[in-house]
């Protein structure tokens, strides 16, 4: 993930929706910039739904993914929901390929290119 | 406001439980595209239609029953879209395979968007490309996932069943934590 120096790490929270907003910049010596910017600020959730937006993440490590999954299971296990959103085309197929996107809520910012119009 | 096939078809309950057999969607002006997608993501379900329904509008008279998923395509006028997502998630509309065990739990005090929530009824919103902030707003009100338009039935699909999952595990992560602290191949670090 492309990280820091940029804009801060943006937070809202309305009710039970809680948006994290992932820094732009870079910083690519630091091998989990996605488990650094959560630290503190997805504990005692609950049943929230977090929606973190990738507008600003270029590429993503196999760790990353990792921090990912286990952020998922943790808000499954509390009731919560986590959905991650705008991310681009080169970052949604770091999901595809690893079929991540059948396990997490992920809602790409650009239209899939339309291989088949069939389901299989 | 159009409403295509409003009228519940009988052949879809079973006799004496008088519930619904067959899964359905109601589908929020959806273009020809988008609903050809959904029914070629959906062949078994009953699809519903509505046309040019706000929330305003829906408020008045509007009884939709159960219903397995919502589809709300978005419109030019934004807020207008947001405030019928806001609008369907609070209106609590329960998943028909979820209806009995609803019913069991009525009369207990429980907050209606999470009773919904629980129960089912997905909101699905297709949005146009690039809109950001559109997509931020709709999972804001409630919805459970956006897909960009043009959308395409196997993204449905696989949208549709993670969200009827709940978001649970699959195979491979059910038991992360075990697996991973049996993991003999794990690297622990240092020289090779």
């Amino acid at each position: 993930m492309n990280s820091s120096i940029g804009s801060p790490l943006k937070i809202e929270q309305t009710g039970k929706v809680k948006i994290i907003t992932f820094t732009g910049g870079k910083a690519r010596d630091i091998e989990n910039m996605i488990a650094r910017e959560l630290e503190g600020q997805t504990d005692g959730l609950g049943e929230c739904h977090l929606l973190l937006d990738f507008t600003n993440v270029e590429y993503l490590s196999s760790v990353e993914l990792g921090t990912l999954i286990g952020l998922h299971k943790r808000m499954k296990g509390s009731g919560g929901r986590l959905s991650l959103f705008n991310l681009t085309a080169q970052v949604f197929e770091i999901f595809a390929v690893t079929r991540l996107q059948t396990l997490l809520g992920i809602c790409r910012e650009e239209a899939a290119i339309p291989a088949t119009s069939s389901l299989n | 406001m159009a409403y295509e096939t409003a009228t519940p078809d009988p052949s879809t309950f079973n006799r004496g439980e008088m519930m619904p057999s067959r899964l359905r969607a109601i589908a929020f002006d959806l273009d020809a595209a988008s609903l050809s997608s959904l029914r070629e993501a959906l062949p078994e379900w009953k699809i519903e239609v509505v046309n040019g329904a706000t929330a305003a509008s829906l408020t008045r008279d509007w009884n939709p029953g159960a219903a397995d998923l919502l589809v709300v395509k978005a419109l030019e006028d934004v807020a207008e879209t947001l405030k019928l997502c806001r609008f369907l998630v609070s209106r609590g509309i329960v998943s028909t395979a979820a209806g009995e065990e609803v019913a069991k739990t009525q009369g207990q005090p429980t907050d209606r968007q999470d009773q919904a929530r629980r129960a089912g009824a997905p909101l699905l919103v297709l949005v146009p490309s690039k809109h950001g902030p559109f997509v931020k707003a709709a999972l804001a009100a409630g919805a459970d996932s956006c897909l960009v338009l043009p959308a395409h039935a196997k993204e449905m699909a696989t949208m549709l069943a993670r969200v009827r999952q709940g978001n649970q595990p699959g195979r491979h992560t059910l038991n992360l934590d075990r697996a991973q602290s049996e993991d003999s191949w794990r690297d622990d670090g240092g020289q090779g």
